[in-house]
């Protein structure tokens, strides 16, 4: 009696078994070569560096500019030698630390353009010298302010610094539009890939009535993406055609078509997920 | 007691059999039921049938379960007319919506991820 028990309950428990292994070797999914290649990051180590050295330089810039006024207030108030020459050397101190920051920011600005996908390579080539230029006149500067200077001196440093800060300007807020239009370029891309991707995957799943619902909204993404295309060669026309205006104008138009197409991307995405709910 | 009822007037001597009937039946029965109470033997088959019934009826629910999984492809897309797509197909892609979704938050030109720095443009020792 017990012996024929026990083999009940094991023919129970195997078959159980082996029908439940069944089931679950059919339920995992098929390997897949799901690994990525990631474009080979050769300026990140650079941009981890300078990223670095950038936050020393603006801290002690912080200190320096701080200083600064403190002495020069000082002076304001004393009217003493002792104190112009506090003043003096404090002013040199934070004009130096100043361009350091300036010099580092732009170089990890550059470096950052190089890295971004999704520029035209003109007018990465074109931002890239605007920034070796500039750079090159903040290295003039700060030879400048590498001999021990007076107040006279002083005051004409700062003039020609006034002049070269808008140059300055003018280049980095050209790279910060451009590096932006390189992300949603790059986004822009992908999501076209996707999409297709899509659109072959799931074009045998489901029946007749959900390929049709489907196929109406892979029109409807691609219509939203295709769109962008206009947008973003308007931004690029304002790049090429610029050199009348004034660079904040530039800036400002770029971001208002950057946000516009920021915008429809994020609606396009959302499209997409819902397409695999379907 | 049987004297006395029975000098009872009242009463009819044909109901004296009734009153005494109820016992003298159900005395018979009662062996009866004792051996119904099965004896072993019996119970040895009934059970070996009914797990052999349950195994077969497992087997089979089995069988139409691996069954139905190995349907052909245009059997499936029948059964899954209004059901959502196979997790298999979906996950991967939902995970690359994903990916990009977050790869476009970092794109968002309202918040810029290297700023120019603040730095004081008129640094001089003039009065202002």
């Amino acid at each position: 009696m017990n012996w024929i028990n026990k083999n009940f309950l094991t023919t129970i428990i195997s078959f159980l078994l082996l029908t439940h292994g069944q089931a679950l070797a059919q339920e995992i999914p098929p390997l897949e070569d799901n690994q990525k290649v990631f474009d080979a990051q050769s300026f990140s180590k650079d941009i981890r560096q300078l990223t670095l050295q950038y936050r020393g330089e603006l801290e002690d810039y912080r200190s320096s500019e701080k200083e600064y006024k403190i002495l020069k207030q000082q002076y304001f108030q004393l009217e003493t030698l002792a104190s112009l020459e506090k003043s003096v050397r404090a002013t040199q101190a934070a004009m130096v630390a100043r361009a350091n920051v300036l010099r580092t920011y732009i170089r990890l600005l550059r470096f950052h353009l190089l890295a971004q996908a999704g520029i035209e390579l003109p007018e990465k080539q074109a931002a890239q010298q605007n920034l070796l230029d500039t750079l090159s006149k903040i290295e003039q500067h700060q030879q400048k302010l590498a001999e021990p200077l007076d107040k006279p001196s002083i005051a004409n440093v700062a003039v020609e610094f006034k002049e070269l800060f808008s140059e300055i300007e003018e280049s980095v807020y050209r790279v910060l539009a451009l590096l932006t239009v390189g992300k949603l370029q790059t986004v822009h891309d992908k999501a076209l890939v996707l999409t297709h991707d899509m659109e072959e995957q799931l074009a045998t799943a489901g029946g007749a009535l959900k390929s049709a619902e489907r196929k109406r909204s892979f029109d409807e993404t691609n219509r939203v993406l295709s769109s962008l295309k206009g947008e973003f060669d308007l931004v690029e026309a304002k790049f090429s055609d610029s050199s009348d205006l004034d660079y904040k104008e530039v800036y400002q138009f770029a971001n208002d078509r950057l946000s516009r197409i920021y915008s429809s991307l994020a609606k396009a995405l959302l499209f997409l997920e819902e397409l695999l709910k379907i | 007691m049987k004297q006395s009822d029975a000098q009872d007037q009242t009463q009819f001597i044909t109901e004296s059999p009734l009153y005494e009937k109820p016992t003298a039946r159900q005395e018979p029965q009662q062996p009866l039921l004792d051996d119904e109470k099965t004896p072993n033997n019996k119970e040895f088959p009934k059970k070996i049938v009914l797990a052999i019934g349950i195994c077969l009826l497992l087997l089979v629910l089995g069988a139409v379960f691996i069954k139905s999984r190995q349907s052909s492809p245009g059997e499936k897309n029948i059964l899954l007319d209004d059901s959502p797509l196979d997790k298999a197909i979906s996950g991967p892609l939902e995970q690359r919506v994903q990916e990009l979704s977050q790869e476009l938050e970092l794109a968002d030109p309202s918040q810029e991820k290297l700023p120019f720095p603040l730095v004081e443009i008129k640094i001089n020792l003039e009065d202002e």
